[in-house]
């Protein structure tokens, strides 16, 4: 399939609150109880249709121990889209929100898009954050928000494609300065025939958004 | 025995003549008593484990044994005793918060792993035991993964598993998993230097696919490829990537000839990925190619277990020597993090460095790990100092592969050489998370040089460290009476109000000037041309959210003002009233240090944007006036010589860390006697003890009153 960008998202949060599971969900749209847990940083990639326009989206996947928080601050920047995921059946990982969006704050680059998302929405009888929280928590602090279940895969393809719009929309508002790949969207150049040893074309032109 | 017929001396040491008796033993495969026999016996089983098809799984499991044992009985510790105390029944003060993490990982440790309850629930004692017995460690993830590896060697006995996991976290990879994974940070900065020496074309062309992306300044910001793998290689000690058989045979060499073998291996299978990551031309297709990759690596289809281990015994015999030095190098460049703060390197724009400790010009890998570091100071969040400093050393680590000659904004703005010495703050302009590209125009000397280098350097350094000690000092004894003088009269408020805003000022508008012009000044990430929007915005984020994090920055709180004027007035007021004092909610604390942190911020900037020599004059005077404070002693102490710069940078996160454990009457007397419960022992710090001893096991080993007062035969 082809595309036009690419676009890097990062997906944080506390420990075991599905981080790995909504991106095998979303790459590979399966779910997996038994997921090794994720040591360091682990990567994933897929071609989603946003706004008729074939978008790469590279995806970050870090490990949520405290241990690994500062290897994993070294792939917050260059990230166009952050996925913050917390647990809504583990009040402590809602708690801890605050301490990402600060990490974020400082480590990410500009105009970052972040989606909040309340993962495990399939347990709604052990819930111990109401969605109204969640909803607050990301009006408050500018964020969109979700909640979803890798399991059910509810929303799942949601929360990356919103992501991805938002980043689109931002691109058309001129919000993004797409000579700067810091930025964390690239724009995709079809070569004809793609030679490895060929450098990447350093300053690409500039189209207009999705 | 295949072995057996082909090894000559050896045979003797592996399979003792005296076969009736030993194979009845538990211990059968034990070296022969004192050091040298050891030595040759561990000689023997380096062959051994050489050979192709490697170790029978029953030697294995011996060898694994006979070393756990006798590491445990080298630093004498009392067996019998740590298994009580490791594996009891009862439950300790912590193991709730490590119970319920080891359990959530239990059913995540590699699906090949048994899914039987009964051998979980084993490995979760494992897990606990160890936890509790190397509490410095406690639970990373990554351990379950060895021990479920060590189980299946040992038959799922807990003992011995506890054991061998004990030999292989303290003697094997001392400080590996401790102090947020530091000398594996370290560590994944000598792999890349290795790589460049062992593999230069991926070294060159991985540096490459990393540099094409960045900004406009030249600044990378792709974390270097490598490590996405390699940490997980090493942090799972290729459980993850290799296949069993390979896997093991890789232990094997690991638990004789130590950790050198991680090196080895992971630069035999990047050589071996090379042909394939040669071939791409962006780091997204790296990605992408490193996906196939690692499932034909998972595969044996890269390589083999006998080639693999025949070629990490080609390196030649261990250790090898540069490992060390560049580790020293490594270590030692990323260490006196919080001297930068104190004296820093500036670049002026035509190359030349002009004052800072870090002159050498044979250690420009130094100069940017300073840099990196510097630019990280600022951006701190953390609870704890030491991981603070531990993420701005990572982050250093990160930068040894950063792409030759660009200026970043860095040299761009720190073209004003004298002035920034003074003033810690000045770094946070620089973004943070960064990577720098410094002008790449000397060649590393030797590595002895640059160590003989650095001893001068330090010399000159703690020289002028003593004397910014002074000066800091009178900052924060200023700042202490103002803080006095505040809670103290009540009636002041509207003068002390206007004061702090007299204050604010220059701060606002030399946060201004300074993006264009004033290096030094107390800055923020808002100089730089990237601001995130979420520090932009006006964002009413509930004071109590911020309960350990307070407001971060002093740019972050230099921002809201306005808003936040009122609530200062209340601050004073409440603080004014004595019995309101002690029920002081931990919000107001907070708010309290982040405006004391601003005042000193501001305190050291008007020291600084006079002339350095005038405000060295002035602080003499001010510290004559306050020279009964009995904080001075305090300060003198050599250490803290080294803190004190950076101890005001965390000096919110202090406060507050500080008020949660104790209330004591002075916010100064807080921050000091909090001061010198944090310092790092940077000073002393050796991430590499020698295998056999491992010092903070030790003393946590005899605090827990694990060792036996006599060494005893194990």
């Amino acid at each position: 399939m082809d595309y036009a960008y690419v676009f890097k998202y990062i997906i944080i949060g506390d420990i075991n609150v599905g981080k790995s599971c909504l991106l095998l969900q979303f790459t590979d749209k399966r779910f997996q109880s038994a997921h090794d847990c994720t040591i360091g940083v682990e990567f994933g990639s897929r071609i989603v249709n946003v706004a008729e326009k074939g978008v790469k989206l590279q995806i970050w996947d870090t490990a949520g121990q405290e241990q690994f928080r500062s290897i994993i601050r070294s792939y917050y920047r260059g990230a166009a889209g952050a996925l913050l995921v917390y647990d809504i059946t583990k009040r402590t990982t809602f708690d801890h929100l605050t301490m990402w969006i600060n990490d974020l704050r400082n480590y990410s680059t500009s105009n970052m898009v972040i989606v909040l998302i309340g993962n495990k929405c399939d347990l709604s009888d052990r819930r111990e954050v109401q969605k109204e929280e969640g909803e607050a928590f990301a009006r408050d602090h500018g964020l969109i928000f979700i909640e979803t279940s890798a399991k059910t895969a509810v929303n799942v393809e949601d929360a990356f494609i919103k992501t991805a719009r938002e980043i689109c929309n931002k691109i058309d508002d001129g919000v993004f300065d797409l000579t700067n790949e810091m930025c964390g969207i690239k724009i995709h150049h079809k070569l004809p025939n793609e030679n490895p040893n060929t450098r990447r074309n350093s300053n690409p032109n500039q189209t207009s958004g999705c | 025995m295949t072995i057996g017929s082909t090894l000559d001396t050896s045979t003797n040491y592996l399979f003792p003549s005296s076969t009736s008796e030993d194979t009845t033993m538990r211990f059968s495969l034990t070296p022969y008593p004192g050091e040298k026999g050891f030595q040759q016996w561990k000689d023997a089983i380096s062959v051994a484990i050489r050979m192709p098809g490697g170790l029978p799984p029953s030697i294995r499991q011996k060898l694994w044994i006979s070393l756990a044992t006798n590491y445990i009985r080298e630093i004498h510790l009392d067996w019998d005793k740590t298994c009580r105390f490791a594996f009891n029944n009862f439950s300790n003060p912590d193991d709730d918060q490590l119970g319920i993490q080891i359990v959530k990982d239990l059913h995540r440790t590699g699906c090949s792993w048994s899914s039987n309850e009964h051998d979980r629930a084993t490995l979760k004692r494992v897990l606990l035991a160890f936890a509790r017995y190397n509490k410095s460690i406690g639970y990373c993830q990554g351990l379950n993964i060895l021990t479920g590896v060590i189980l299946d060697i040992v038959d799922m006995n807990e003992e011995y598993a506890l054991m061998i996991l004990i030999y292989l976290i303290d003697s094997i990879l001392p400080n590996f998993f401790s102090n947020n994974l530091r000398a594996l940070a370290i560590d994944m900065a000598v792999f890349r230097e290795w790589l460049r020496m062992y593999n230069s074309k991926l070294h060159i062309h991985l540096q490459k696919l990393q540099s094409s992306s960045h900004d406009a300044s030249g600044t990378i910001y792709e974390p270097p490829l490598l490590n996405v793998f390699t940490i997980q290689w090493f942090l799972t000690l290729f459980a993850t990537c290799l296949p069993r058989r390979a896997t093991l045979r890789v232990w094997d060499a690991l638990m004789i000839e130590g950790n050198e073998i991680l090196f080895r291996t992971g630069l035999v299978l990047w050589s071996k990925l090379a042909t394939s990551v040669l071939k791409v031309s962006t780091a997204d297709q790296f990605y992408s190619a490193m996906a196939t990759l690692s499932v034909q690596l998972l595969d044996e289809k890269i390589i083999d277990a006998d080639n693999l281990i025949k070629e990490i015994y080609n390196f030649g015999p261990f250790p090898t020597p540069m490992l060390s030095d560049l580790r020293q190098k490594f270590s030692f460049n990323i260490t006196p993090f919080q001297q930068l703060s104190a004296s820093t390197t500036n670049i002026p724009d035509d190359g030349t460095i002009k004052q800072g400790v870090v002159r050498s010009n044979s250690d420009e890998l130094k100069l940017k790990d300073n840099k990196r570091s510097k630019r990280k100071i600022n951006t701190i969040t953390d609870d704890e100092t030491t991981a603070d400093e531990d993420i701005a050393n990572f982050m250093s680590c990160f930068a040894i592969l950063s792409s030759p000659s660009r200026n970043n904004r860095l040299e761009y703005h720190s073209n004003d050489s004298t002035t920034i010495n003074n003033n810690p703050t000045a770094l946070s302009r620089l973004t943070p998370g960064a990577y720098s590209n410094l002008p790449t125009t000397h060649k590393t000397n030797s590595i002895e040089d640059s160590l003989s280098l650095d001893i001068s350097q330090l010399r000159q350094q703690y020289k002028k460290l003593k004397e910014r000690n002074k000066q800091v000092q009178i900052i924060v004894q200023t700042a202490s009476n103002e803080q006095k003088q505040r809670s103290r009269a009540p009636s002041m408020h509207s003068s002390t109000t206007n004061n702090s805003e007299n204050f604010r000022r220059p701060t606002i508008s030399s946060l201004e000037f300074s993006t264009s012009k004033l290096p030094s000044s107390v800055c923020s990430i808002s100089s730089g041309p990237i601001v995130n929007h979420l520090l932009i915005k006006p964002t009413d984020i509930k004071r109590n959210q911020f309960k350990k994090t307070v407001s971060i920055k002093s740019s972050s709180s230099s921002i809201p003002i306005p808003d936040r004027q009122p609530k200062v007035l209340q601050t004073i007021q409440t603080e004014s009233i004595p019995q309101e004092k002690v029920q002081r909610s931990k919000e107001q604390e907070a708010e309290e240090a982040a405006e004391l942190q601003q005042e000193l911020d501001q305190l050291l900037t008007s020291l600084n944007l006079e002339k350095p020599t005038t405000s060295s004059s002035s602080s003499s005077s001010l510290l004559s006036k306050i020279s009964d404070e009995k904080e001075k002693s305090t300060t003198h102490e050599t250490i803290q010589l080294k803190n004190v710069a950076q101890t005001l940078y965390n000096y919110e996160k202090v406060q507050v860390t500080t008020n949660e454990k104790k209330e004591s009457p002075n916010l100064i007397d807080r921050l000091l006697t909090s001061r010198s419960v944090q310092i790092p022992k940077y000073s002393s710090f050796n991430p590499f003890p020698s295998r056999s001893f491992n010092e903070n096991v030790a003393v946590n080993g005899y605090k827990l009153g694990l060792y036996a007062p006599n060494p005893t035969n194990h």
